[in-house]
């Protein structure tokens, strides 16, 4: 362990000497303040989050990315390059040694531009949204709906899908079949319809759904999101009536109201409603004499109650995008173990590219590619190639795994909870993923590779 | 110089091969040798004749193509080899943001030397390569020939009973060039192995117990240095103290004796033996306040002479850099 230690202080001296650090500081301190104050915010205070949270945080991190890439790649790549590593491996250093010192060094100094880019974005959005600035209605929604860490929470649902096969074994009887149907294909059609019916309300019907709340803070103010859409084409408003009992049927709370289809709106909840954990019933009343309506099914009705502080959700968000940086510092390790700097770089960049990508690759490993919609479902070889092109996105999402997940900053911004859970998962999943991969493809090429050269 | 043999090669063949696999360069071709512990082995050459990566395949940085490569008894490239090993490469592949200090200290720490120990072998190993006033200066500050010297003593550092030199003179001055050989005289007198490498003959003819010539790859020519240089059918009489008249009647008699013609001419001092002599004096009328040259290495090194056993306990491993110096 001592070597890897003394592996670690060269390339922490490398930075610091090369001024590889100043000129990080120098980028991270105009990103996260000068940023900010340059670009423009649509007016609200929502809206300076974001521009603050988001956009810097988003600057800083794409920044840190590319010089982890770049830093990484060279760690290994400019040793082998400069010839120095043939002075290295000549003494009793093992190559994991090597590997980890120069993996550890890399990830401590994003480590330290991430933790210097989030007390200084806290800094300035502190600064920007102090008292007098901003209405007491705004500094309200912001402690009390953007500076925390909210969760949002669905209605459980009841079991929809044995009325959904059900209703398809009733289809196929009655002869309401397609011709050529393949079951496989059919079954989730008639399940989310099964599930959507869920969520549609009759016109002058109600619906009633049941909503159990996670561990939280009682005492603070909940809210309820909703955004359905309505059956007739006109500008109309809905008229509907909102009422949330109690478990014991209790009534906690009801509004009325007329809204718009389409557009999302949030009911500030009194916190007397979110103290009656762990369950509550929240029911709908459609006043519309002609038009049903219909709640989005993913996002058209949710309760979001307090869990946490900002402050953890800020130090969750900066372990997330840690363990993603630390990820991409494996990578570029590694690549620089086997390639020249620029090939290294290029390899690097690659990975981050995927790694941007990998809502995309995990959708297509999930699902498939939609070949056909291009070439057409009639090809005799569409099945073979749509099989391996999937398989191939299996393996690209086994190096994406740890980039999966929802926008970091965009939770941050909207003080929706990261949960620990989630940090966790994305630290195992770089330990047993892309980051494990990558270590063993490195420690490989130092173990394998002839480091010595040409040279004669 | 009894004993296992330090260095085993057994018909070592290297071939470099391009992007596709296709051989491009035999650089060693089939060769055999043995380096026993002890003595001091030259492999000589001219450029390009396989000389570098021969010592390469030794370290373990680069791997045989054919043949079988033994250090100490194990693959080269064994941590074990690695621990008993000093190499100083034909170029200073320092990292030029490190001071000279920082630079002993961190190949000391990869022997995991005890904090103290490294200290004092950083300290003395400097003084050593007369480097103690630059120690805070980065070695990128550096001249080809204190990067050499820096390069030396890291080689240094662990006391090796292995000492692989290549090309360890480029770049040093005279007084430089002998305080290297000083350097191998003295660790070969302490016992330890020295393979070194050079196109330097002169360097080679004044150090090596041993050496190999090589040229294309393969082996041209090896054995005790004495015994190739020797020419059996040529004798020479050194005459001291004698005047003219009578060496040239001494001559006279011997080209009567022997039938043949003698040649009789005044020896020459070596230039380096010159050029030192010249410095040493220069430098004792210039008195104190003047930049002394550095302090011969071989006063820091001296031990026990090569007809003692040397020592295998680890204390006595790491005595002799502070020995003090032979009269």
């Amino acid at each position: 362990m001592k070597r890897l230690w003394t592996i670690v202080v060269l390339a922490m001296r490398s930075a610091v000497r090369l001024r590889l650090v100043a000129t990080l500081l120098g980028l991270v301190v105009v990103l996260s303040l000068a940023l900010p104050a340059v670009i423009q915010h649509d007016g609200t205070i929502e809206g300076l989050v974001r521009v603050v949270q988001t956009y810097s945080l988003g600057a800083v991190s794409l920044m840190l990315a590319l010089a982890v890439i770049w830093s990484s790649c060279g760690s290994l790549a400019l040793d082998i390059q400069a010839r120095q590593i043939q002075l290295v491996m000549v003494k009793p250093i093992q190559p994991w040694e090597l590997w980890c010192g120069k993996w550890i060094a890399q990830v401590l100094l994003a480590g330290v531009m991430l933790a210097c880019s989030l007390a200084l974005t806290w800094a300035m959005l502190s600064w920007r949204v102090r008292a007098g600035s901003w209405t007491e209605e705004d500094r309200r929604k912001l402690v009390d709906q953007i500076l925390v860490a909210r969760q949002s929470v669905v209605p459980t649902l009841p079991d929809f899908e044995a009325r959904a096969r059900a209703r398809m074994e009733e289809d196929r009887a009655a002869g309401r079949w397609p011709e050529g149907l393949d079951p496989k294909a059919a079954w989730p059609m008639y399940r989310d319809l099964a599930r959507t019916e869920l969520f549609l309300i009759e016109p002058g019907g109600q619906r009633a759904y049941d909503v159990t709340l996670p561990k939280h803070d009682p005492t603070a103010p909940a809210q309820l999101e909703f955004r359905f859409l309505k059956s007739t084409l006109d500008l109309e408003a809905v008229e509907l009536r909102w009422v949330i009992l109690a478990a014991d049927g209790q009534e906690l709370w009801s509004t009325n109201g007329v809204w718009l289809p389409r557009r999302p709106y949030a009911l500030p909840l009194p916190s007397h409603v979110a103290a009656s954990a762990p369950y509550v019933r929240v029911v709908l009343f459609n006043r519309h004499d002609r038009a049903a309506i219909l709640l989005d099914p993913d996002e058209g009705l949710r309760l979001m109650v307090r869990v946490g502080t900002v402050n953890g959700n800020l130090v969750r968000a900066g372990l997330l995008l840690w363990v993603r940086l630390a990820v991409l510092a494996a990578i570029g390790v590694s690549a620089g173990a086997w390639f020249s700097m620029p090939v290294a770089s290029l390899v690097g960049l690659a990975m981050g590219l995927m790694a941007a990508m990998a809502g995309y690759i995990f959708a297509t490993a999930a699902h498939g590619p939609a070949l056909g919609e291009i070439f057409g479902y009639d090809r005799p070889w569409l099945g073979t190639v749509e099989q391996w092109w999937r398989r191939y996105f299996v393996v690209l999402s086994w190096f994406t795994t740890p980039f999966r997940g929802a926008s970091v900053l965009e939770r941050l911004a909207t003080g929706t909870v990261i949960p620990w859970g989630e940090v966790g998962q994305a630290v195992v999943r770089a330990l047993v993923g892309a980051g494990l991969i990558a270590a063993v493809l490195g420690m490989l090429a130092l173990t394998r590779r002839e480091l010595g050269g040409v040279q004669e | 110089m009894t004993g296992q043999p330090v260095i085993v090669a057994e018909r070592v063949t290297k071939i470099f091969r391009d992007f596709w696999g296709r051989p491009r360069v035999r650089a060693v071709d089939d060769l055999s040798f043995e380096v026993r512990p002890g003595e001091v082995f030259g492999l000589l050459g001219p450029n390009g004749s396989g000389k570098s990566t021969t010592i390469k395949m030794i370290l373990g940085l680069l791997r045989p193509t054919a043949g079988a490569l033994r250090v100490f008894g194990h693959t080269p490239g064994a941590r074990r080899v690695r621990a008993r090993l000093g190499y100083l490469p034909e170029e200073s592949y320092l990292y030029p943001y490190l001071t000279a200090e920082e630079t002993l200290d961190f190949f000391g720490r990869l022997f995991d030397l005890a904090p103290q120990e490294r200290r004092r072998r950083v300290s003395e190993l400097l003084e050593m390569v007369g480097l103690a006033h630059a120690r805070r200066r980065p070695v990128g500050e550096f001249s080809k020939g204190m990067a050499r010297r820096v390069g030396l003593a890291q080689a240094l550092i662990n006391d090796p009973d292995l000492v692989v030199l290549d090309e360890p003179t480029s770049g040093l001055d005279p007084l430089g060039c002998r305080q290297v050989k000083d350097l191998i005289r003295t660790l070969a007198a302490r016992g330890k192995t020295v393979l070194l490498s050079s196109h330097l003959l002169a360097d080679v003819e004044d150090v090596c117990d041993r050496i190999l010539v090589l040229y294309n790859g393969r082996r041209q020519a090896m054995g005790p240095i004495a015994e190739l240089l020797e020419d059996p059918e040529e004798f020479r009489i050194l005459l001291r103290g004698v005047s003219p008249e009578v060496a040239a009647r001494i001559a006279e008699t011997a080209r009567a004796m022997a039938g043949r013609d003698v040649q009789l001419d005044h020896p020459r001092r070596r230039l380096e033996d010159f050029f030192l002599a010249v410095i040493r004096q220069a430098a004792a009328e210039a008195g104190p306040g003047t930049t002394p040259p550095a302090t011969p290495v071989a006063q820091y090194l001296a031990g026990p002479s090569r007809s003692e056993p040397p020592s295998e306990s680890p204390d006595d491993k790491l005595r002799p850099l502070v020995q003090p110096p032979l009269p």
